[in-house]
């Protein structure tokens, strides 16, 4: 996964910044979708332009973590929004 | 002097928007209708919904828009047609963001606790009156485009066990329905009183009665827009400026988890937690 380029989202998700979180819409698929602060961290870097290993680095300093404390979650949270349909999946 | 002849009802009330003729030419059966839609505001204009219920030898007959709906019920049955139809036009006719939620108010702040059916908000909103809220509804949240709380002061259902744990005096039951329904249980019959407006949502509770000890947890705000989103009976008529009023709402209000075994309990937990004015 570490050389997953993430995103950009599907062009019709609305996105909401709530506090440091997100809500997300998805029209087509008709559900609602809430990030937590470090998901909503790796939505907002999920431009196309970033794998998954530069993202884990970014955040992670900007949090003052090393990239292990944090790789889980980051990955944790692509895996997730591929799933929930609101990133393309990893290109194979 | 002798009564006179019996009066028969023709009640015309704003129910969320939506005008409600209610017509009955039994007596005993309007005084009921017009008990349990008090709170509602009386209406001048033309009806969009027109219901008549006619009886015949102890039975009764129930016409929406002159369509019938049922024939040869109970006046229990019809009372409970009445207040269905009524709320299920009133709910989906209505163009503000609705939410399948209870309410409740202090001093102009709402309390929702958004749930699926038979999850308890009835007996929580009323064990809530009794703790000295104000009512707001127990079925659902209207709120305005500019976030603004509408009141939807139905009757509430409450099981005969709802009622006799929250010590609801039965002989003074304004509408007691027979044992195999629910029954309509106005504000007044707790104690409390319709919530007067402005209203604005302060608080987002998630009930959930697992018998545990009364708690409350925090919830992240965008975890609360979902919340409300996925409880709104029209999430789909106006998605994006719903999804933007949710997302607004939580800006400016708290989401919590209550955990709680009995509701009179928690309803005592919610007014020393989350409100400004303990109970006396």
């Amino acid at each position: 996964m570490a050389d997953h380029v993430v995103g950009p989202p599907h062009e019709h998700i609305l996105a909401e910044e709530v506090s440091d979180e997100l809500v997300l819409y998805d029209p087509v698929q008709e559900t609602f979708v809430a990030l937590n602060s470090t998901a909503a961290d790796v939505w907002r870097m999920a431009t196309g332009e970033y794998t998954v290993d530069e993202i884990v680095s970014s955040l992670a300093s900007s949090y003052g973590m090393p990239d292990e404390a944090i790789r889980d979650q980051v990955e944790t949270a692509v895996r997730e929004l591929v799933e929930a349909g609101l990133l393309p999946p990893e290109e194979t | 002097m002798s009564p006179g002849p019996p009066r028969s009802t023709d009640l015309v009330f704003n129910s969320l928007g939506t005008i409600v003729q209610v017509r009955s030419q039994e007596p005993t059966l309007g005084e009921l209708i017009r008990n349990l839609f008090r709170h509602f505001p009386p209406s001048g204009q033309s009806p969009d919904l027109v219901i008549s219920i006619t009886h015949d030898q102890g039975r009764y007959r129930i016409e929406k828009n002159e369509e019938g709906i049922a024939d040869g019920c109970s006046r229990d049955k019809a009372l409970v047609q009445l207040l269905s139809i009524v709320n299920e036009t009133s709910v989906y006719g209505a163009t503000s963001l609705v939410v399948h939620a209870g309410a409740v108010a202090s001093d102009g702040e709402v309390i929702a606790f958004p749930a699926s059916a038979q999850a308890g908000k009835s007996t929580l909103v009323a064990a809530c009156l009794k703790e000295g809220f104000d009512y707001v509804t127990d079925e659902a949240l209207l709120i305005t485009d500019t976030g603004r709380v509408i009141p939807y002061p139905k009757a509430m259902w409450l099981t005969r066990e709802s009622r006799a744990a929250l010590s609801v005096d039965e002989a003074r039951l304004m509408a007691p329905l027979d044992d195999r329904y629910k029954s309509p249980v106005l504000p007044e019959e707790l104690g409390a009183q319709v919530a007067g407006t402005p209203l604005k949502m302060k608080h987002l509770v998630l009930p959930e009665r697992n018998g545990a000890p009364v708690s409350l947890e925090p919830l992240g705000p965008a975890f609360a827009a979902t919340e409300l989103l996925t409880h709104a009976f029209n999430r789909y008529d106006r998605p994006r400026e719903w999804f933007e009023l949710a997302a607004g709402l939580t800006r400016t209000m708290s989401a919590w988890r209550l955990r709680y075994g009995e509701a009179s309990e928690a309803a005592s937990y919610l007014r020393s937690r989350l409100t400004k004015s303990p109970a006396s």
